[in-house]
């Protein structure tokens, strides 16, 4: 029961309209609260309650969610979402406060996206073949929204951090950077999920400098990080690879060649930083496109 | 028997003025027990590295009676009620208002710290605490010279009480 950890937020009349359903229907992906309108659960068959999510039930919410201590979570507030026990992560939109121009912080929260982390282990068992080819390759994740990259990439980590004894998959030493605690789902630096056992974990850290931390002083052997995409990301990258770590990414798009259309992207693609390039669809099927890996500069 | 009941009245008197004196010296230390609790608050929240639930049950456990004991049931409260933080502080306070030595004045003041308590950022809360601990130092520098002013006073004015009843009942 991956929603047990959500239901003491919810406020009673929400936990009762919602909690039938989360039981029968176990694929169900997001909770989607929105003040004043139905709630809305969204999964491959989605819901439209006819339960109201009222005034009231916004304020309870806001109040369990933040522990009443909205002082703790300034940070959080500020990227738009916040991890709750069991790596759970809430979406938030409200009223943005601006200070010199960029976001501060979050006010009069009214809008929630309850994404239900669920860790399907030996869901990656399909890619290892290409991924643990003698060794593990350096390899990016493509796929859209929805279409469990974040989940491949968790248990890529826990492959490798605990290894497959009938595979002849040793243990190795994996660092996680996970900017959006989605990917281990820390709670105050510990890991809700399964993440391997040689696995060391970097929470809520900006990706190009956590990958360079881990590097320094973590001595990763595989390193995973989501969604890339900026510029300084590609510098760290190719830190990483010329240190002799396999690193495994994400990013968004639909096709690699939709995600070639990113400046950053293809310059890494053009590097030739990844080994492997693996598209997943919505339908969660993968295509593995090998490329032999020529780091440039 | 009937010195008995003259020296029951006299006895009566004087615990009556030596409650009623020690009331005021109650006042003060209360006072004094909410400002230090309101200080560790402000200073958890400056932190930020403890849920309003966890500190609270950290004062509760640091400070002295009777102010413990709003701070654990505030605690208490707070992990299982789905009103704001003021509005379950509000409530904690009225019902503790019976066990209190405080004039209506400092618990206004007290209630106060708990006006937009765990909704705000840390400067807004640090400085709303700060204003409300300014106006408690008042209340406290009031408390401490009524004290000084009508202690002693009490005690006396119901010794001559008892005395004066003594006598006319004689």
């Amino acid at each position: 029961m991956p929603y047990k950890t959500i239901i003491p937020y919810l406020p009673e009349s929400t936990l009762q309209a919602v909690s039938p359903l989360l039981k029968s229907d176990p694929a169900i992906e997001e909770i989607r609260l929105r003040t004043g309108q139905c709630i809305e659960l969204s999964g491959p068959k989605p819901y439209v309650l006819s339960t109201c999510f009222s005034e009231h039930d916004r304020a309870a919410f806001v109040h369990k969610i933040t522990k009443h201590s909205v002082y703790r979570l300034e940070e959080q507030l500020k990227r738009g979402y916040l991890t709750i026990e069991g790596g759970h992560r809430i979406g938030l939109a409200g009223q943005a406060v601006l200070k010199e121009g960029s976001v501060s912080s979050m006010t009069n929260l009214s809008f929630f996206n309850i994404r239900i982390a669920r860790q399907k282990k030996g869901a990656a068992i399909p890619l290892l073949a290409s991924l643990c080819e003698g060794g593990w390759k350096s390899a990016l994740l493509v796929g859209p929204p929805r279409s469990g990259k974040t989940t491949l990439l968790r248990d890529i980590a826990r492959i490798a951090g605990t290894g497959i004894e009938n595979r002849q998959i040793k243990p190795v030493k994996t660092c996680i950077v996970d900017e959006r605690s989605e990917i281990a789902g820390c709670l105050s630096g510990v890991p809700q999920l399964d993440v391997g056992v040689r696995t060391d974990v970097l929470d809520a850290c900006p990706k190009s400098e956590g990958m360079m931390m881990m590097i320094r002083s973590m001595s990763p052997e595989v390193l995973i990080v989501d969604e890339i995409g900026r510029p300084e990301d590609a510098q760290a990258l190719s830190e990483a690879l010329h240190a002799g770590i396999a690193v495994i990414a994400t990013v968004h798009a639909r096709s690699l060649q939709e995600a070639l259309r990113r400046p950053v992207i293809r310059q890494i693609k053009e590097s030739g930083m990844f080994d492997r390039y693996i598209e997943v669809s919505r339908e969660h099927s993968f295509t593995v496109l090998k490329q032999e890996r020529h780091v440039v500069g | 028997m009937k010195w008995a009941g003259a020296l029951f009245i006299i006895a009566a008197s004087l615990f009556i003025g030596w409650h009623k004196s020690k009331s005021y010296g109650e006042r003060v230390r209360q006072i004094r027990q909410f400002e230090t609790a309101l200080l560790m608050l402000e200073s958890s929240i400056a932190y930020g590295a403890e849920s309003m639930e966890t500190a609270s049950r950290s004062i509760s456990e640091a400070i002295e009676k009777p102010a413990n004991a709003a701070f654990a049931q505030f605690a208490a409260a707070l992990s299982v009620s789905e009103k704001s933080a003021g509005d379950i502080w509000s409530a904690v306070l009225k019902k503790q208002a019976g066990g209190l030595a405080l004039k209506k004045r400092d618990l206004q003041i007290v209630e106060q710290a708990g006006c937009m308590l765990g909704t705000v950022t840390q400067t807004a809360e640090a400085r709303k605490l700060q204003l409300v601990l300014k106006q408690l130092e008042k209340q406290r520098e009031e408390a401490a010279m009524e004290e000084k002013r009508l202690s002693g006073m009490t005690r006396s004015v119901s010794l001559l009480f008892g005395l004066m009843t003594a006598i006319l009942l004689l």
